[in-house]
């Protein structure tokens, strides 16, 4: 509406429009002309001061709406970086849990007693004596980590995709048995130390990968900020 | 560009007008506005497949956007109210009475079920039969708190400008 017409608004249109508007029953179109009226910039009388006040206000909050930004896209990825981040060291997570499975079977295998008709054969003492014990037994490609081989001593190599690594595979003829228990509880304390040591180890380097995650987050949220 | 891209860029960013009037009527600062709804923008893109299947794109931007926006008022700190009976914090300065600011101000007064309605109305400019589909309220009962949510606020207006 334009101002002359505005301005030629009785009082008695004004306060219908203004009494549908209070009561809820008021239009788009209704409210529209109240908010055009009140913002003509013509005089109002005193008694609709404070309408005017309001309805300049709804004014001023539609004429709010914003475009676009046009790094607006840009603005979410980079928000959505860091956050993609943290996946890549979920691997390590996960190969730390393998090992630790690792670990714990053979600790079991060691400890299980099983048929002593046959020469007891020499018990191991140490890691390094299985590492040693293995060169005659055939190398085998596998996939990264396979826990359910128990003579495995080859430390779980963690990347970040499957790779095929170099492990040992015990032959099914050559599982050592103990059959002393002293010898056996020897063996199994050696074991879960070892388990101990993995496992701190594991502990240790999700520590490093959690602390490079947050540095790398910080450095995305740096850039972010000084992009903008 | 694969079809999720294509949807969020078709559907949702033209929301993004909406969204902002919405988050400034409830955060009552531009900035912050802005901030809420790229936070919103984002929380629907690390949607990714799900979109797919959304409904309503517009219902479930201001679903997150009315979230987000509360999130960030809690974690605001409240710096001073509106005379609803009571004198100004001094030490605060009110915006002016026909700013969109001092509008938010009052409507944050109200009573619950009646802030939600103004507020549709008066910064989404949406009519009672989509307030009534949003806020599950009936239309009758939309007007009914329209009605007194707007008296309330002339009250408002007519205490402030008097003193």
């Amino acid at each position: 509406m334009k101002s002359s017409q505005l301005q030629k608004m009785s009082p008695e249109r004004l306060r219908e429009l203004l009494n549908a508007f209070y009561s809820g029953d008021s239009t788009a179109a209704a409210e529209d002309e109240l908010i055009g009226y009140f913002t003509s910039g013509c005089d109002i009388p005193a008694e609709f001061k404070a309408d005017a006040a309001m309805f300049r206000a709804m004014a001023d909050a539609r004429g709010r709406a914003a475009d676009v930004p046009a790094d607006l896209e840009g603005r979410i990825l980079a928000a959505t970086v860091g956050r993609r981040s943290s996946r890549r060291y979920v691997w390590l997570y996960k190969a730390a849990s393998m090992a630790a499975v690792v670990a714990l079977l053979f600790g079991v295998g060691l400890r299980t007693s099983r048929d002593t008709q046959q020469t007891p054969a020499p018990s191991i003492h140490t890691p390094s004596e299985l590492i040693a014990k293995t060169e005659d037994i055939a190398v085998v490609d596998t996939l990264a980590v396979e826990p359910h081989h128990e003579c495995q001593a080859s430390k779980a190599v963690a990347h970040a995709r499957p790779r095929k690594v170099k492990t040992v595979e015990s032959p099914a003829n050559d599982y050592r048995i103990v059959t002393d228990t002293v010898q056996a509880l020897e063996i199994a304390d050696r074991a879960l130390a070892m388990l101990g040591a993995s496992l701190e180890l594991g502990a240790k380097g999700m520590r490093k990968a959690e602390v490079a995650s947050v540095n790398f987050d910080n450095t995305i949220e740096s850039i972010y900020i000084a992009y903008n | 560009m694969n079809p999720i891209e294509e949807l969020f860029r078709t559907a949702y960013l033209p929301l993004y007008p909406r969204l902002y009037a919405t988050a400034f009527g409830l955060l009552a600062d531009g900035d912050d506005a802005a901030d809420a709804v790229q936070e919103t923008m984002v929380k629907i893109w690390k949607s990714g497949q799900a979109l797919a299947s959304v409904h309503s794109p517009e219902a479930y931007s201001f679903k997150i956007l009315r979230s987000t926006a509360i999130d960030m008022l809690r974690r605001r700190s409240h710096e001073g109210s509106l005379p609803d009976g009571k004198e100004p914090d001094e030490a605060v300065e009110l915006p002016e009475p026909d700013t969109a600011e001092f509008l938010v101000r009052a409507i944050e007064s109200l009573p619950e079920g009646q802030r939600e309605v103004v507020r549709l109305s008066a910064f989404e400019d949406r009519p009672p039969d989509e307030i009534a589909e949003i806020t599950g309220h009936t239309p009758a009962n939309v007007r009914q708190l329209l009605c007194r949510g707007r008296k309330k606020i002339r009250e408002i207006y007519n205490k402030y400008l008097v003193s």
